[in-house]
């Protein structure tokens, strides 16, 4: 499986990036920067009430505004079926998905589409909002899942049943319920016996953990662009992890075959899981056919808090027994997952999360995807994941400090290793969980000592799966000895780079040589969203895979030129050894191909069904003031197992970026509701990144565990450093201030209270 | 109501008529094409828009364009000097100090605002001058190291 | 998010200024670096009809320092304070706060006199000015006058400013002991809390005390009680904690940055650490 035992010339080296130019000076072309000639602007009206029934949408006067050309609301979609049907790899309720993306014959949350308008100024389109009127019945909202779990809370989806769910990839494989509830799906998995373990354990800990809704906070606001030519084509520039996901949904909302729509590649600024999936490119698409004209669309910042798709809300409960010698025996966990206005939390992902660090023998989790009147959540890095497991890392915490154990050799006693069965029932292959832990317990920063009054040290592990699916690559090489790779992925971090080097090693050409392109729907083969870990793992491989095609037609040339068997051909770093030691370089081999036959092309699909997955450890020190309850990190460092690091700046900056968000959710952020529903911090002003001052310098320790499942020994590395953070801060304040945080984020209000309490 | 108004962007004037309410970041974009400053928030606090105005630097989405006249404007299109890149553009460039690249120029222009008033920034000075900017990729630490290296360079 | 439409006129001097708002049939602001104003109207909870636009006028900007008092002008930047060698001489509790506020690219834009007509429950130079007592010069379409600055800000967004009326300059005699604290709120960047104080030392007694608090109540305004305990005290930890502990005000405000109960803890926390820090300049 691995390409080459030699050293690396490409791989693990720290070039520049492609894209970097261009980024630095202004020309990058962003979603929101593409205009043509008549292009009109799109504004969506956005449902003031969190749960109403829609009774009636008159746009006769805003029509009557001058300049403004179209207005559409959802009746202007074909109708969709209500069940899930296949969707690129994957599936989905179109029904629903357009619903979501306008809203049908309720509202369900604030913000809520409800009509889009085009205008020939963006200044028209705003003022043509107020103008559209709209009878509600404002119906009772409800907004905790738990409350919307109880029988007789507001029924948001007449007749909804519970689905009875297996794991992430598994689909609807149970049962369905039979009484009308907001819980619309749920998921079990049991290994062992429960009550067994709980009787051999000595000390139990149960504990419940709330955190709050968080939104991955790309700077770059959602946009869309459509053109909905006369013959029925449609083309799309959208700000999309996803171009092909972004084609498909859009081709089916709009009634139309998806080789009928191109989605144009643009940069994308930031997406963290949350541009996964279409928000307004169908309502831009359906504006540019009624008008003939292209429509751009762009969302203001609220309408990003308030319309697209954050990370649940969640409620956990998590019990675990552990023998005094430090052997977990049991571990227990309910997790309940707020979906927002439709099914579809990352619940199973928390739930087959939870308990993976840990080799035990006995574990039930179960878990609950419940609909309330908030925004249909969306994924955000490493889905599910940051919740279920602040939950576990924090129990776990807690008996290691009972049971007056390092809470680094408690987690090595029980970790999960090679072979290890989850409860899920999937066996880990080749993992680097020991080797984080260890990496943190051998590191400076764990072995020093943490001085001062209020300061304390906090460790957490995490895990996450990372996933393979399908991509592309084709690449054409030029005569002047360069190559250029064109692929199918959304570069959000660095992706061109990283693909680009994988190629230049299995080439044996320098990275400089190859010219990375991401180009349209139409122009490559079909190319799984740049999410789940995904895209330096298995667009990597396409393209290794591209550059061995690349290489075995130039072995073919090279044999034609000396006129010898394929045999007597070798390939070795970037150059042909034929018989009586001839030899081409490639650049030489491709300054002969045009006279020699022409150029060449290599391509590749690749699906590989497995991945690598993630581990890692964290290790925080926090400093609490205990007249503010502010707390401030003093020092971070984040272990990771990253497979090989195709380019390790890339990587550790992909960390330290996981690192800023998942302290961001420990301490500063969080969407605040009222009791009707209303976001009431629906702008940065009031939610809280963090900023430069609200961090230090985040070290970083690459721990290379080499994927034997990738060409290059590649894991996924974006998602899984969002992870620990949560449990690691919440476990350092522990140290600092003696008090547990079950509630995140810590925010100073918060804090001050804890330790009110405690104190009195 | 139109209001005309002469500025100065990147070294060349525009004479220009605009409604009032058009924000700067918006007459930058759309009239002038300028699409390197970006937007983010509409409430300035990411600032993804930072320009600079008469050398000091300033949110141009939170400035209205008819505040502009008569000013002199530098946008992330014009940093670059006879086809040099701008020390600080080179340093974000080599010291990878983004990924998605969206908050960059608004980055640089603030960091050029800061290297004006410390040219060679601490840490902590340079945390202070960036404060006024979001990152939601980096977590920061590339770009305090660029910040690093431009001053390093510059000096 | 665009503002609603509205008409805009330059005015080059204070007199033309006051003329164009006094012939305007409707809501007339004038606007200088519009950090205040601007977002208000870009989220529609401001939409005024005319803006007339005082940033060009001349003589407005800069500080200067007279004799132990001290001058600045209304148009001056929160950077320019920042910045100001007079004031980080004379006054650095001024340069300090003003270094506090937003962000550079909002401090360059701001200035004193838009930050104090404005008065932001939240923004930080009001307690400034009150704990100095500062006068805040006016001028209006009935010539000019002067109003102490405790007496200036009286509720929320409510000062003794007629709309006729606009800040030129605010003027202080340079303090012995003054200093700014504040509970930064993470975003925005505002205070949470924020108590400025100043103090009259003789001999390591106080025999005056000047302490004023923002961002808790609906305007800026002294802590009465702090101010008496303190007065005759020998300024050691215990008689600030004391002192800081009889801080009380009405009206507190309650959002989420911090309840009503954490807004309370936090002005005797800041009241201390403002105390603090002036004690030992």
């Amino acid at each position: 499986m691995v390409a080459t035992d030699r050293p690396h010339n490409v791989v693990g080296t720290r070039p520049v990036r492609p894209d970097g130019v261009d980024k630095v000076t202004g020309r990058a072309t962003y979603g929101g920067d593409v205009r043509f000639p008549g292009m009109l602007y799109g504004r969506i009206l956005r449902s003031p009430h969190a749960h109403a029934i829609i009774k009636n949408i008159d746009a006769s006067k805003a029509l009557e505004l001058d300049g403004v050309r179209a207005i559409v609301t959802n009746a202007d979609f074909a109708r969709q079926p209500d069940e899930e049907v296949a969707l690129g790899e994957l599936t989905a309720n179109l029904s629903e998905m357009l619903d979501q993306v306008i809203a049908g014959t309720k509202a369900l949350y604030r913000g809520h589409a409800i009509a889009a308008v085009a205008a020939t100024d963006p200044h028209i389109a705003e003022d043509a909002l107020d103008l559209i009127e709209v009878e509600y019945e404002v119906l009772d909202a409800v907004l905790d899942p738990q409350e919307a779990m109880r029988p007789g809370a507001p029924q948001l989806h007449p007749g909804m049943v519970t689905q009875e769910v297996g794991g992430l990839f598994d689909g609807e494989t149970g049962e369905a319920g039979t009484e009308e509830t907001n819980a619309a799906k749920h998921v079990k998995f049991t290994k062992g016996d429960l009550d067994t373990g709980f009787a051999e354990a000595d000390i139990i800990i149960e504990r419940e953990f709330d955190t709050g809704m968080y939104h991955q906070g790309y700077i770059e606001t959602h946009n869309g662009t459509a053109m909905w030519k006369k013959d029925d084509r449609v083309q799309v520039w959208s700000s999309t992890q996803g171009q092909f996901e972004v084609r498909d949904q859009t081709a089916l909302l709009c009634g139309l075959a998806p080789s009928r729509v191109t989605v144009e590649p643009v940069e994308i600024g930031g997406g963290f899981g949350g541009k996964t999936h279409v928000v307004m490119e169908p309502l831009a698409a359906i504006l540019s056919k009624k008008t003939g004209r292209p429509v751009k669309m762009i969302m203001t910042r609220q309408e990003v808090f308030e319309g697209t798709g954050p990370t649940s809300g969640t409620h956990n409960r998590v019990k675990i027994g552990a023998k005094r010698d430090g052997t977990i025996t049991a571990m227990d966990a309910e997790l309940i997952f707020e979906a927002g206005a439709y099914p579809g939390s990352p619940f199973t992902a928390g739930a087959m999360c939870a308990f993976a660090p840990y080799d035990v023998d006995n574990i039930e989790v179960e878990g609950w995807d419940v609909v309330v009147n908030k925004p249909k959540v969306g994924a955000y890095r490493a889905p599910g994941a940051p919740a279920a497991e602040y939950a576990v890392e924090s129990v776990i915490d807690e008996i290691a400090e009972r049971l007056e154990l390092d809470p680094l050799e408690f987690r090595l006693q029980n970790a999960a290793q090679e072979g290890t069965v989850r409860a899920d029932g999937a066996a880990f292959g080749v993992i680097g969980n020991v080797d984080t832990l260890q990496a943190v317990q051998q590191s400076e920063h764990y072995r020093s000592e943490l001085s001062g009054e209020n300061r304390g040290r906090g460790v957490a592990s995490g895990f996450w799966f990372n996933v393979g699916f399908t991509s592309a690559a084709h690449a054409n090489v030029m005569s002047d000895g360069t190559v250029g790779l064109v692929v199918g992925s959304a570069d959000i971090g660095g992706t061109r780079a990283a693909l680009a080097m994988q190629f230049a090693e299995t080439l044996g050409i320098p990275y400089e040589s190859v010219n990375p392109q991401v180009v349209n729907t139409d122009a490559i083969g079909y190319t799984m969203v740049t999410g789940g870990s995904r895209t330096a793992f298995a667009g990597g491989w396409a393209a290794h895979e591209a550059a061995l095609d690349i290489r075995r037609q130039l072995v073919e040339r090279a044999a034609m030129i000396w006129e010898c068997d394929l045999d007597a051909v070798s390939y070795e770093d970037g150059v042909l050894s034929g018989p009586d030691d001839q030899s081409f370089t490639f650049q030489e081999i491709c300054e002969q191909l045009p006279h020699t036959g022409g150029l060449i092309q290599g391509k590749a699909d690749v699906s590989p069904e497995t991945s690598g997955p993630a581990f890692a450890c964290h290790v925080v020190d926090v400093e609490v003031d205990p007249e503010t309850g502010k707390v401030d990190i003093l020092r971070y460092t984040a272990a990771q197992d990253v497979g090989t690091a195709v380019h390790p700046s890339y990587v550790e900056s992909q960390i330290q970026g996981g690192v800023a968000q998942g302290i961001g959710m420990a301490l500063h952020e969080e969407y605040v509701f009222d009791d009707s529903g209303n976001m009431e911090n629906p702008t940065l002003l009031d939610y809280r990144m963090p900023t430069t001052f609200d961090l230090p310098m985040l070290d970083v320790l690459l721990v290379e565990v080499a994927n034997p499942g990738h060409p290059y020994g590649v894991r996924g590395v974006g998602e899984i450093p969002i992870v620990p953070p949560l449990a690691a801060v919440a476990n350092a304040i522990h140290d600092a201030m003696g008090v547990r945080v079950t509630q995140l984020p810590a925010t100073p209000d918060r804090m001050l209270e804890l330790l009110e309490e405690q104190g009195g | 109501m139109s209001v005309p108004i002469s500025v100065t962007v990147n070294g060349r004037l525009h004479e220009l008529e605009v409604e009032p309410r058009t924000l700067l970041a918006h007459l930058l974009r759309e009239d002038l094409t300028l699409t390197g400053t970006h937007i983010g928030c509409d409430t300035s606090q990411c600032g993804a828009c930072t320009v600079l105005i008469d050398g000091t630097s300033a949110k141009s989405c939170t400035v209205l364009a008819v505040q502009a006249d008569g000013a002199e404007i530098t946008t992330i299109e014009g940093l670059a000097q006879d086809g040099q890149l701008h020390p600080l553009q080179e340093a974000f460039w080599d010291e990878h100090g983004l990924q998605c690249g969206y908050c960059t120029p608004g980055m640089i222009m603030s960091g050029v605002d800061l290297l004006e008033r410390h040219p060679s920034p601490s840490e902590a000075e340079i945390r202070r001058g960036l404060d006024g900017n979001l990152c939601r990729c980096t977590g920061y630490e590339h770009i305090v190291n660029a910040m690093q290296a431009a001053a390093g360079g510059a000096s | 998010m665009i503002p609603a439409s509205f008409d805009y006129q330059r005015a080059g001097s204070v007199v033309e200024a006051i003329a164009l708002k006094q012939g305007h049939d409707g809501d007339a602001r004038f606007i200088a670096g519009g950090h205040s104003l601007v977002p208000l109207m870009k989220l529609r909870l401001a939409e005024p009809s005319l803006l007339i636009d005082i940033s060009g006028i001349d003589g407005l900007s800069g500080v200067s320092e007279d004799g132990g008092r001290i001058s600045i002008g209304a148009l001056t930047t929160h950077a320019e304070l920042e910045s100001s060698e007079v004031l980080m001489a004379s006054a650095p509790v001024v340069a300090e706060a003003a270094g506090e506020i937003g962000d550079q690219q909002v401090r360059n834009r701001g200035t004193i006199g838009g930050s104090l007509a404005h008065a932001d429950p939240a923004s930080d130079l009001p307690a400034v000015v009150v704990a100095l007592d500062a006068t805040i010069h006016i001028s209006g379409s009935g010539g000019d006058r002067s109003v102490a600055a405790g007496d200036f800000f009286q509720g929320l967004f409510e000062v003794d400013l007629a709309e006729d009326e606009m800040i030129t300059s605010v003027s202080f005699d340079a303090p012995s002991h003054a200093a700014y604290a504040k509970l930064r709120h993470p975003a925005s960047h505002f205070a949470i809390v924020g108590v400025a104080a100043s103090l009259s030392v003789d001999g390591g007694v106080c025999t005056g005390a000047r302490v004023a608090i923002t961002g808790a109540s609906t305007h800026a305004q002294r802590l009465g009680a702090v101010e008496d305990a303190l007065s005759g005290s020998s300024l050691d930890d215990d008689a600030i904690a004391a002192a800081a502990g009889a801080a009380s005000i009405e009206d507190v405000n309650a959002d989420l940055a911090g309840s009503e109960a954490y807004r309370r803890a936090m002005t005797q926390v800041f009241a201390g650490r403002a105390i603090t820090a002036a004690a030992r300049r």
